[in-house]
């Protein structure tokens, strides 16, 4: 009978289709209970056999290897817990906000990597868990006290993210090719005249902090960009800055028609030869980079004595988070003593510890202070001076717009 | 009445594949469109057409959508010349290994690997930059020419001729025995034609005819190109598709619905294109 009616087989077919489909779907799990309304045993308990999705920039080698190479196995070892790397950095508000217009209600995110702008995006979509610092056993050894930790481009953190490292953006510049770099501004753009083609800066995060730092150059105080976003003020020093930038461009690399889409690129430019500089914010990454053979070994880090800027990247929970717990746990332990004091090596990442060293318990302040030296950059104590503030990210905003509309679209 | 319900009854596989295929793309251009519109989406606080007024008044998005028209078309005419000269000269060779073998392995490369062996082959510190130092022909690296992050496009071009025409070789070449073109050029050759006049009035006109759809359709793929465009474009101008990509992820989330205004336009505007360029064909055909 059914062979008379020509849809009826295939209808048959997809009908069953569609209730296997339909009928292989699990009732969601048990929401997670809220850490913190847990005590510390609990949480570390919670974590337990836990796969721990981290999102971060992998933009560098170091870095990478510091993560699987000691953080990992430290947490399997201690926790059973699995770190799974994502990529990822200036995008994670835009996959967050992806996934609350989806309608999700667990995020494919539980660990971001974060600072500036993201933390500020990701607080206006109320997409951060917390406040969850004060929980952490370490957490006492942080220096809050210091203000380019408290504040996070001129936001109060609030608990709501922990620092993870410190770091002091500076030009590197090869001294074989460029024994007396410049120091100031003025003095760079007459470098750059006198070799045209052999300097250019990122049109990204690096970059465009580059172009913050400038500013710092053409402003009458070193306060002049702290506190909320100044419309007057941003004008000004925009004005100056890309000035400078006008001044310099036809001098630049490719004639400034066009810029190095990342600082990733412009590492690889100036490994090629094709430029004299670089720049980064990792303060200690030129002797890591020499170390892996990837910078010339008369590669040198130094600061423009106007300044240049100085700040802290987080770590932040994403409040759909399955695995906060778990994410509470990590976080602690990239905050404890060993794993700050592993990544302030020069030759392992070198970034800046945000512990307060003269508080830990003994032996660690003497092994602090046992580090060696970095090579190729000045002593932290030194950039002390130099070291500006992250202006507001309403700032950043701005001059990412401006810098597309008034530079690059020129 | 049983043969005109049979008629009139789409098969339901045949429904599965459209609503599959041409519904998620109906689906993407109406959320793209409301969420331009201010209707949907987070960041968005109503029916509002200032996010289209902002993409229409925006130069960055027309210049971006000339360079890629510009970029496409370009690639596809040295594609289908390059394409064609091998499938006329090396005709016998397209028959048996190597050549024969060898023309497939480019179709393998993903567009990312493609970009970077553009970039260690093209750069200024590059392959063929190191050779013309070695041979004394420049002094030093920025004198290379540049062919990669350049504003004309030329290191996007060649990865993408160097990807897309042995595609076109093979196509080109099935067409040739298909369509008996060897014979019907030995044909207008015995009747007195010139090489060049076989060549214009029967291999051109036979071979265009069947390599037009699929010519079309491999424009549209490149007028939308990203991997390659992003990894070695200039930052402007941009292609289209890096273009929408940007303003998606730009910081500024109040300003993410220009670029789904921008995704909505340019279909738009293919989808124009696409219709009167099929209504132009087909006038063309009957006017025959």
């Amino acid at each position: 009978m059914l062979s008379h009616v020509p849809c009826c087989g295939h209808g048959l077919v997809l009908g069953i289709a569609l209730l296997a489909v339909g009928g292989c779907s699990r009732s969601p799990p048990p929401p997670p209970a809220d850490p913190l309304a847990m005590a510390w045993p609990a949480i570390e308990q919670a974590a337990r056999g836990q796969i721990l999705r981290f999102v971060m920039w992998t933009g560098d080698p170091a870095i990478n290897r510091y993560i699987g190479d000691f953080i990992k196995p430290r947490l399997k070892a201690r926790y059973d817990l699995d770190l799974a790397v994502v990529p990822g950095q200036a995008d994670i508000p835009n996959q967050v906000l992806a996934e609350i217009e989806a309608g999700l209600k667990v995020s494919s995110m539980d660990l971001v990597w974060i600072n500036g702008e993201t933390f500020h995006k990701l607080r206006q979509m109320k997409a951060l868990f917390g406040p969850f610092t004060s929980k952490l056993p370490n957490n006492p050894y942080v220096d809050w006290a210091n203000p380019i930790i408290a504040r996070d481009f001129q936001q109060p953190v609030e608990g709501f993210e922990a620092p993870w490292g410190t770091t002091q953006l500076l030009l590197i510049a090869d001294s074989a090719r460029v024994p007396d770099p410049p120091r100031t501004p003025d003095a760079l753009a007459q470098w750059i005249h006198a070799r045209p083609g052999r300097f250019t800066f990122d049109s990204a995060f690096t970059g465009l902090s580059f172009l913050k730092s400038l500013m710092y150059a053409y402003s009458d105080s070193p306060g002049v960009l702290a506190g909320p976003f100044d419309e007057a003020v941003y004008q000004g020093l925009k004005t100056q800055v890309f000035d400078w930038v006008r001044g310099v461009r036809a001098d630049l690399w490719r004639s400034g028609q066009t810029f190095p889409k990342d600082v990733a690129q412009l590492h690889q430019l100036f490994a090629n030869g094709e430029v004299d500089f670089t720049m980064s914010f990792n303060d200690g990454e030129v002797d890591n980079k020499v170390a892996i053979g990837l910078f010339p070994d008369t590669a040198r880090a130094y600061p423009l004595i106007t300044g240049m800027l100085a700040n802290t990247h987080y770590l932040g929970i994403i409040a759909r988070s399955s695995q906060k717990a778990a994410a509470m746990v990590v976080i602690n332990e990239l905050i404890s003593p060993e794993a700050q004091f592993e990544k302030l090596k020069p030759e392992v990442w070198g970034d800046g510890t945000v512990l307060e060293v003269a508080r830990l318990p003994e032996p660690w302040p003497s092994r602090f202070a046992q580090i060696p030296g970095r090579k190729r950059a000045p002593p932290r104590s030194a950039l002390r001076e130099v070291a500006r503030q992250e202006p507001s990210p309403e700032l950043m905003m701005r001059l990412v717009q401006d810098f597309r509309d008034e530079i690059i679209r020129r | 009445m049983k043969s005109s319900v049979a008629r009139w009854t789409p098969d339901p596989w045949i429904a599965v594949f459209v609503v599959a295929t041409g519904g998620a793309v109906l689906l993407a251009l109406g959320f793209s469109a409301l969420y331009g519109l201010g209707l949907i989406g987070t960041p968005s606080r109503g029916l509002t057409l200032a996010h289209w007024q902002a993409v229409l008044t925006d130069r960055g998005f027309w210049i971006a959508l000339g360079f890629s028209l510009g970029l496409t078309v370009a690639t596809l005419t040295l594609c289908m010349v390059s394409a064609l000269a091998v499938v006329l000269l090396l005709a016998e060779q397209l028959r048996r290994p190597p050549l024969g073998t060898l023309i497939y392995l480019p179709l393998a490369v993903p567009g990312v690997v493609a970009a970077l062996v553009s970039y260690q082959v093209l750069g200024d510190g590059g392959l063929l930059a190191r050779i013309t130092h070695a041979l004394g022909w420049i002094s030093q690296p920025s004198e290379f020419p540049s062919l990669v992050f350049d504003r004309h496009g030329v290191g996007i071009l060649l990865t993408h001729w160097a990807m897309v025409t042995p595609f076109f070789v093979i196509l080109l070449d099935r067409l040739m025995h298909h369509e008996r073109i060897p014979a019907f050029r030995q044909l207008a050759r015995a009747l007195g034609a010139t090489e060049w006049a076989a060549l214009r009035r029967v291999i051109l006109p036979l071979l265009s005819r069947g390599a037009l759809p699929l010519c079309t359709v491999y424009g549209v793929v490149l007028l939308a190109a990203f991997e390659v465009p992003l990894l070695i474009g200039a930052r402007f101008p941009n292609m289209i598709s890096v273009e929408i990509h940007e303003r998606i992820g730009q910081f500024d989330l109040a300003l993410r619905p220009q670029g789904f205004v921008m995704a909505t336009l340019y279909l738009v505007i293919l989808s124009v294109a696409w219709w009167l360029g099929g209504r132009w064909l087909a006038a063309r055909g009957a006017g025959r």
